[in-house]
């Protein structure tokens, strides 16, 4: 068997070409999949003591409302459109609706933030009240965090695409902004699973 | 077997070496982010950290000498045997593996550097601090003391409030993302960027370890992180994961530190089995038996490694179906592991062995891996591990487990490619003496010990009493230790007068079949003056069809100053596209330096150093990705 490459076949990547995926995009696939798996042993944490409780939530603190962080879930799940269209909009070089989907993205996700510190500020407990408490503000401030990079990275790519460093065929750095983002949406998902909808399942409510 | 010769396309490398280059000075060294620069970089700080372990080592059989030695103190001996064992695992083993197999992967598989080069850089400046910060602690004087597993409560706010075990969990932490970062690239590497003909069935044994082993990592560093993180809140912010007092349960953090755990065991095996397997066939003059069921079975150890963890916490009162489970796992893990024992075996049978040192440490792995294992089936079952729980029995088998499958095959592959590493052979006189020192010694000092666990003998406690029936046994184990540092001083002097004046290697000193040789030793920056290609498993033996020393053509004239690779496909590697990394940067070390300036503010307590660390994380990232790949080439 002959294995003989013809180098004149080979493409370095060029303007004005569609491009297939870059090695990047499966690093950052692997590394999301070690930050998933930090986020799934935070859940494994809050389940396990769960269980292990005969109570919860623990000494007498009401279930959490589902309402508000509900209106808030939607929004940042919608939020995921707009990143979607800037994605799309660079693809097919058009800067100028890339910046304006960007910003819509970052807009949406500040909505998000606000009404998480909202959220924090009416929690009536402290994260060193007991167990619960620890849990819950710690896998809710796990989410802001997430929530903040991806503004971060928002922002940053912003100011990129005004100065007009990606064209239709580079665009890596929207790409990872844009992961991240969706990203967060997912952990938001799981994390109001986990501490809206988990008490429900508590033995002892049942 | 049929050796080619070396049919090196002559290229002009005038220009590969200015596109390749690292700039003179201080400031240039601290830039680089050449996979070899880097790759040696964690080999030769890894293998300061295995004689700073082993000297720990040492003053822990010392106190253990005799009957209620006041050598170390019980103070002294709980930070020695911690110190020991998180030095060993987290900066010696998984460091060390990591920064062979980044020496080492790109060129077994024709590529020119790790695609992520900075990110490369950027973990071994993380791992160093990481280590430096850990070992700070000696110079405050509250040193880590909770072993190497770190159990709360003893490790919580109420039983250790000053910060020794904040050292513990920020070091281990930095060196658990250095893993993780490390393993990410090295899988991109193996996926994306090997040599065209290298489909899977070709790729090294080694190479398929360190695969197996980046994507555990993946999977088995975050738990830890997540319950570091979890304890670092319950000492610095008062919540209560771990305090049953208010809800919380300590049971949580042996959960989540031996999902990370038992993982890392194969973490650290299933790369050296594959260095083992990679070296055989030139030691053998033939390939290795089995290679497909050897590939496979490492990929079987990878999953079932995954749900073995409870099995060290058999004695933790969990419910006994959970035990049956992990039971019955933990012996089938010993079926794969058997596989490429008999492989090695088998191919020792049926080859022509060449005696060099290697070879010996090939052989001598058998022994003492076999040895650990038959006693790792018999702690297996709930039943015996109750009645050797937390005695020297346990001390005696993972000593076997490690010291058989990691250190004798990292020995043996350091002495294999240090002609790689430095274009010089080691002596074979010294390396043998060095051998049978070490391979006498660590069996005298752990032998002992599975006799001494059945006559009682409790892990961890500083001294014990005479008349017990324990003095003469660890006598023996004490005066074996001294003989395995004698032969890790002869290993280590083999290296530092071999470094430079040893005989020169030429290229390929083993008459070996594998790709890293196919290049001069050491190899120029960029490996590769033309891409390779190969058609086989074993390319510098049997080569039809196939350039493995450069296929003239491919890629050997540069554009501009660009640093580009070749990038395959999956599957298959068929050559696809061309492919250019970045150059030189600061920018690793900055972000590594601004996340130890933020976790020291995190143990002082320090908000207003907090705020500046984290500014500058975020700022040196936002920086370093700037630029990113986006260059558009006209």
């Amino acid at each position: 068997m002959s294995v003989h490459v013809d180098a004149t076949l080979l493409r370095r990547p060029r303007a004005g070409e569609p491009r297939r995926r870059p090695p990047v995009w499966l690093g950052l696939l692997l590394g999301l999949s070690a930050v998933a798996t930090l986020l799934a042993s935070l859940v494994f944490a809050y389940f396990m003591l769960m269980f292990h409780n005969s109570e919860w939530p623990l000494d007498g603190i009401r279930r959490p409302a589902i309402g508000t962080p509900a209106v808030g879930l939607a929004v940042l799940v919608a939020s995921t459109v707009p990143v979607l269209l800037a994605g799309r909009a660079i693809g097919a070089g058009r800067q100028r609706e890339l910046r304006l989907w960007l910003a819509t993205a970052a807009a949406l996700g500040i909505v998000v933030l606000g009404m998480q510190a909202r959220g924090y500020a009416g929690l009536g407990f402290a994260h060193d009240d007991n167990a619960y408490t620890s849990l819950f503000v710690t896998l809710s401030a796990f989410h802001t965090i997430n929530l903040v990079t991806a503004l971060i990275l928002n922002f940053a790519t912003q100011a990129r695409a005004w100065l007009g460093h990606f064209s239709a065929e580079y665009h890596e750095g929207v790409r990872l902004a844009a992961l991240w983002w969706y990203w967060v949406a997912v952990c938001g998902i799981v994390l109001f699973a986990t501490l809206f909808l988990g008490p429900l399942l508590d033995p002892a409510v049942q | 077997m049929t050796t080619t010769e070396d049919t090196r396309p002559s290229v002009r490398t005038a220009d590969l070496d200015r596109a390749w280059a690292t700039p003179p000075g201080f400031i240039g060294w601290l830039s680089n982010v050449n996979h070899k620069a880097i790759g040696f970089r964690f080999i030769v700080t890894a293998f300061i950290f295995l004689l700073i372990g082993g000297l720990q080592a040492a003053l822990i059989r010392t106190q253990l000498i005799g009957p209620e030695q006041g050598f170390l103190g019980p103070d002294a001996y709980n930070q020695a045997f911690t110190l020991h064992g998180t030095t060993m695992m987290f900066l010696f083993a998984v460091p060390m593996i990591e920064g062979l197999a980044m020496y080492l992967v790109p060129m077994m598989i024709g590529s020119r550097d790790l695609p992520f080069p900075r990110l490369n850089a950027f973990g071994y400046w993380l791992y160093l601090f990481g280590g430096i910060f850990l070992y700070w602690s000696l110079f405050t004087g509250s040193v880590p003391d909770g072993g190497w597993f770190n159990y709360p409560p003893l490790s919580g706010p109420q039983f250790r409030p000053d910060t020794s075990i904040d050292f513990w969990l920020l070091g281990v932490t930095m060196t658990e993302i250095v893993g993780i970062v490390g393993a990410l690239e090295l899988v991109v590497c193996i996926a994306r960027h090997r040599a065209p003909g290298m489909s899977l069935n070709r790729i090294p044994v080694f190479v398929w370890g360190v695969l197996v082993t980046s994507l555990m990592i993946l999977f088995a560093f975050p738990p830890l992180v997540a319950g570091g993180l979890l304890l670092e809140l319950d000492r610095k912010i008062g919540t209560h994961f771990y305090n049953p007092m208010a809800g919380g349960d300590p049971i949580l953090w042996q959960h989540l530190f031996w999902i990370f755990g038992h993982p890392e065991v194969y973490i650290m095996l299933i790369p050296a089995v594959g260095m083992l397997a990679t070296m055989v066939p030139a030691f053998t003059r033939r390939g290795i038996v089995g290679y497909p069921l050897v590939v496979v079975s490492l990929v079987a150890i990878g999953f079932i490694s995954f749900g073995l963890w409870v099995h060290h916490m058999f004695a933790a009162g969990l419910p006994a179906l959970a035990m049956a489970f992990f039971t019955a796992a933990s012996m089938a893990i010993a079926i794969p592991s058997g596989v490429q024992v008999f492989a090695l075996i088998a191919t020792l049978w049926r080859g022509k062995l060449v005696w060099s040192t290697p070879l010996l440490y090939i052989v001598g792995f058998v022994l003492v891996f076999v040895l650990g294992g038959i006693t790792g089936v018999m702690v297996a079952s709930v039943a015996f591990d109750w009645q050797v729980h937390d005695t020297f029995f346990v001390v005696a088998h993972f000593h076997y487990v490690l010291i058989g499958g990691v250190v004798l095959p990292i020995l043996g592959g350091l002495h294999y490619w240090f002609p790689k590493m430095t274009g010089r052979m080691l002596d074979e006189r010294l390396g043998k003496i060095a051998f049978w020192l070490i391979f006498g010694g660590m069996n005298l000092t752990f032998f002992p010990q599975h006799i001494l666990g059945f006559l009682g003998m409790p892990r961890r406690v500083y001294t014990f009493q005479s008349g017990l029936g324990w003095d003469f046994y660890n006598l023996v184990s004490t005066l074996g230790t001294y003989v395995t540092v004698a032969g890790f001083l002869v290993y280590t002097a083999n290296m530092a007068i071999n470094w430079s004046r040893g005989r020169p290697a030429g290229d390929n000193p083993w008459n070996a079949p594998g790709l890293e040789w196919a290049t001069s030793s050491p190899a120029p920056a960029y490996n590769f003056a033309a891409g390779p290609t190969v058609s086989s498993l074993y390319p510098l033996w049997e080569p039809e069809g196939a350039a493995p020393y450069g296929q003239p053509g491919l890629l050997d004239e540069v554009q501009g100053d660009r640093r580009e690779i070749v990038g395959t496909t999956v599957l298959d590697a068929e050559a696809i596209e061309i492919l250019e990394l970045p150059g030189n940067s600061l920018w690793p070390l900055i972000a590594a330096l601004a996340i130890v300036v933020f976790l020291f503010a995190v143990m002082i307590d320090s908000i207003v150093l907090g705020g500046i660390g984290l500014g500058a994380v975020v700022g040196s990232l936002v920086c370093w990705l700037w630029t990113g790949s986006e260059r558009t080439h006209e």
